[in-house]
């Protein structure tokens, strides 16, 4: 959609610093090694849905809680949701989830999940948000894609601006 | 490892979530996001890029997320994200006409099945329930059976290749036996021993075995002796963990050869034997990278006899893929 490439190229803008054509940049972006600190800085900036702070702000997001596999292009994000019975948590990591997949090249397997011990609904939040076929049903609800939009919407100004 | 013969079918425009055989020509209907069906004629010979043979462009107003040729060939059903199940007609000249539409679930339809002889169909979906229906003739279905046994989504259901037995899979990690007495559907029996959501299930040829694949990676073979004794219970009498390095979304049985393949989110397309005798799956070939870096959604082995060593696949690359595999079915 017109979000993600949006979001793409500027990300792509932002870690080539150069004016080489789209599909220049993609083929580069394909094969550049990608490190915790770039996917931080992709999801630090997303608003919390119920606060106006960010993720980074909220400690929901932590650097430490990132970690890339570059040779097996994989990717783990654990979150950590404010309070134990966050009902916001699911739609917290739909809106990380949902940025990695508009921003990430498509080589990336992303796991998402609760930091151990910080919610009680654990296990049934990280299941949701590992699921594919659940995940894409969410991306076809429209309220739900506009309270994500919101989320994330000035992480890409904030992105471009970096 | 042997280089796999493989031809491309190229028209959706985002991820395929499932490709199915026609049951008596070497033809494919398959399902996608971009929310349209497609039929396809497979030409192993011919070069790269097929194109479709039809289109059913908004086929659903949301992702289609299963579809299934009739056991007689002339009918396409789909199911849709949308909540819907419909029925498409062949009408001649690449175009299919909605002759009905299956209205009942409260949100997406994940699954919709024949049963062998044509006459029942079932459906599933995120609203946990599985639904029977008997087809009437004429595009005209009745709801004979509402099922509300499952506490979570229902991922899949398939029916056994000859009896009225109808399995279905869940995200609430079981599979439920369903079956029919006096007119009534009910669970004769639940499936535990998966840790995760059981994606996909398949029988073997004789309906004595099934197969099942999980997001905890692994596979479980399932054995029922008599099955059409419903006090008789399934029993788990093989495992392999860690079968795929991530979630496995689909397995197909093959009901001319035997061998079992299976897909999932590692890219990869794998096919095992299972010996009944010692009660073992043995991993018998690979294929990595099946549809580049986007997972594998589904797999499933041409029912025609002399092509039984075709194995349809479908990915997240948008792509339909046909590989001959027939060194690895000798």
């Amino acid at each position: 959609d017109a979000y993600g490439q949006s979001a793409r190229s500027r990300l792509w803008r932002m870690s080539q610093n150069s004016d080489l054509s789209d599909t220049e940049t993609e083929t580069q972006a394909q094969t550049e090694a990608i490190d915790a600190g770039e996917v931080f800085d992709l999801i630090r900036n997303i608003n919390d849905p119920e606060h106006p702070l960010t993720l980074e702000q909220l400690h929901v997001a932590q650097l430490r809680h990132i970690t890339v596999d570059h040779e097996n292009s994989r990717i783990s994000v654990v979150f950590t949701p404010t309070i134990p019975h966050c009902s916001m948590a699911t739609l917290i990591g739909l809106c990380i989830r949902v940025q990695l997949l508009r921003c990430l090249p498509a080589r990336f397997k992303v796991d998402i999940n609760v930091e151990e011990g910080t919610h009680q609904s654990e296990k049934s939040v990280n299941k949701q948000l590992n699921d594919k076929e659940r995940v894409a049903a969410a991306m076809e609800n429209s309220h739900l894609v506009e309270v994500v939009n919101q989320c994330l919407a000035t992480t890409i100004d904030k992105i471009a601006a970096y | 490892m042997d280089s796999n013969k493989c031809t491309t079918l190229s028209g959706h425009t985002d991820r395929v979530w499932q490709a199915q055989w026609h049951p008596t020509r070497l033809s494919l209907v398959s399902c996608s996001g971009d929310r349209s069906v497609r039929v396809w004629n497979v030409k192993m010979e011919s070069a790269n890029d097929q194109s479709p043979v039809a289109s059913i462009l908004d086929a659903h107003k949301r992702t289609v997320r299963a579809v299934a040729f009739s056991p007689a060939g002339d009918l396409i059903t789909s199911a849709g994200f949308d909540g819907a199940t419909a029925i498409w007609e062949h009408v001649g000249d690449g175009e299919y006409e909605c002759v009905a539409t299956l209205e009942g679930h409260e949100n997406e339809v994940k699954c919709v099945a024949w049963s062998s002889s044509g006459s029942l169909l079932a459906t599933c979906s995120r609203d946990k329930s599985v639904w029977v229906w008997e087809s009437l003739g004429d595009g005209d279905f009745e709801c004979i059976g509402v099922l509300h046994e499952h506490s979570q989504d229902v991922k899949q259901v398939v029916w056994h290749p000859s009896a009225e037995v109808l399995v279905s899979a869940s995200y609430d990690d079981t599979m439920k036996i369903w079956r029919e007495k006096d007119d009534d559907w009910y669970c004769s029996d639940t499936l535990t021993g998966h840790s995760s959501t059981v994606w996909s299930v398949d029988f073997d040829t004789s309906g004595v075995y099934l197969v099942s694949v999980s997001d905890d990676k692994s596979i479980k073979i399932w054995q029922n002796k008599n099955i059409n004794d419903g006090f008789s219970l399934f029993s788990c009498v093989a495992t392999l963990e860690n079968a795929h390095s991530r979630a496995i979304y689909s397995v197909s049985w093959s009901k001319t050869h035997g061998k079992i393949a299976t897909c999932g989110g590692d890219n990869a397309i794998k096919i095992f034997s299972f010996d009944p005798a010692s009660n073992v799956i043995t991993p018998v070939h690979e294929i990595p990278a099946a549809h580049g870096v986007f997972d594998v959604n589904c797999v499933r082995w041409c029912p025609l006899e002399q092509s039984g060593s075709l194995l349809a696949s479908s990915g997240d690359d948008s792509q339909v893929k046909v590989w001959e595999l027939q060194r690895v079915c000798a």
